[in-house]
């Protein structure tokens, strides 16, 4: 290709690329086509900005969140009676026995029937509410621990019909384990002391007369209102 | 103002420099765009993707003369051009091997205006008219032509030797005998 030839080829080529436009060509509105294009331009940025709101949002909500779910794990009560129940069946009887004892907040007292004792299965305080076998003159006894203050509290709260909190115990536990069912006859009585026995005068009290003169005396009305024995000191005067 | 300065201030992002530039260049490569494309509003829409393209990545692009700006929006609009071909053609072409080469007539072509150049070529089929416009007129090998279409190079020389056997045809209908000339 001689360089006249190229030049020409340049000329055509040349000519195409300056080409802005046909003769007979309506021209196109730029002005519109710009509006497009920066409407295009402008509308990627504002996108953008909105994602970066939307996930700072997310980020918020799940800031708010995250703390309410710990919370809610950390007192779900069915779980924790559970759980609390599968140790006290793996630790051996003389273990509980000497938690107990440890526990400065746990009283042991006589078996008391709470008439009005409401504890729903899904709002059992797992902190105040506890079952404590404790071995006594080779018998297994169930106590309840209950702190009157929690008690009202749950009342309060509660609309359900009142029941036995050893009922609604076992009730809250999954249907697979029981609780061993030990009936009233088989608890029997701190201190057993018949009727008969109560009502007969001569029976009822008892006196000690000590070297030092003194007398005790046993009162049989004090035993029965709390079951516990009173000793009564009176000076003889002989 | 300069072009170096609209440039630079693109790149900051003012919507009036962009705009500058734009109304420079817009007709020129709209030109390119329909070369490829025969509908005009389809060459638009083309035209708007290239810029936005190049407005895009303004920040990445260091100037070095108003020719290789030129040259870098030229190239972004015809791979824009050649993505909505391949979209909308597939460029199922046929290769015929047995198409003889045929030289085109740069001399009778120069005697015509851009204008009339323009009328020629869009005449052309889908097919014929790509392979010319990147084999004849942006100067492509035919071996990256083949690698851009996904066609073979033989695909593309046949498809050249057609498109100027074709354009031989239109220049003579237009009473422009070019093979005439030659033997002048």
């Amino acid at each position: 290709m001689s360089i006249e030839n190229l030049n020409n080829t340049e000329s055509w080529r040349s000519k195409l690329d300056d080409l802005e436009g046909l003769p007979g060509d309506t021209r196109v509105d730029k002005n519109a086509a710009y509006e497009k294009l920066h409407a295009r331009l402008r509308g990627k940025k504002r996108s953008r900005k909105a994602m970066w709101y939307w996930a700072a949002a997310a980020c918020l909500l799940l800031a708010f969140m995250i703390p309410l779910i710990f919370k809610k794990n950390k007192i779900h009560p069915v779980a924790g009676i559970e759980a609390e129940h599968k140790q006290q069946e793996k630790m051996p009887d003389d273990i509980n026995t000497k938690r107990v004892k440890k526990d400065p907040v746990t009283i042991i007292g006589p078996l008391i029937e709470k008439e009005k004792e409401v504890v729903a299965p899904g709002k059992i305080n797992r902190t105040n509410h506890k079952i404590i076998p404790v071995e006594i003159k080779n018998k297994i006894r169930l106590y309840d621990t209950v702190i009157p203050t929690d008690l009202a509290k749950e009342n309060i709260s509660n609309s359900l019909q009142p029941v036995d909190s050893a009922s609604s115990i076992a009730a809250t536990l999954p249907p697979g384990k029981k609780l061993k069912v030990i009936h009233i006859n088989e608890l029997g009585d701190p201190v057993e002391v018949s009727p008969e026995t109560v009502n007969k005068k001569e029976l009822r009290s008892f006196q000690l007369e000590l070297a030092s003169q003194e007398v005790y005396s046993h009162s049989p009305v004090a035993f029965n209102k709390s079951g516990f024995t009173i000793f009564k000191t009176k000076s003889s005067s002989n | 103002m300069d072009i170096s300065e609209l440039i630079k201030e693109a790149k900051q992002g003012s919507s009036a420099a962009q705009k500058c530039l734009f109304d420079l260049l817009a007709d020129k490569l709209l030109m390119i765009c329909r070369r490829y494309v025969k509908r005009p509003e389809d060459a638009e829409e083309i035209m708007l993707d290239g810029f936005y393209k190049f407005f895009k990545n303004l920040s990445s692009f260091s100037y070095l003369g108003e020719a290789a700006l030129f040259v870098w929006l030229k190239k972004i609009m015809i791979n824009e051009c050649l993505m909505f071909l391949r979209k909308k053609n597939g460029f199922n072409i046929v290769s015929d091997s047995d198409v003889p080469d045929i030289p085109l007539e740069e001399e009778a072509l120069n005697n015509l205006s851009a204008a009339e150049i323009f009328n020629i070529v869009i005449q052309l089929p889908v097919g014929y008219r790509t392979v010319f416009n990147l084999y004849e007129i942006e100067g492509m090998p035919h071996k990256d032509i083949a690698l851009l279409l996904g066609i073979s190079e033989g695909t593309s020389k046949s498809q050249l030797s057609k498109s100027k056997v074709l354009l031989q045809k239109m220049l003579l209908q237009k009473g422009i005998n070019y093979v005439n000339r030659k033997s002048q």
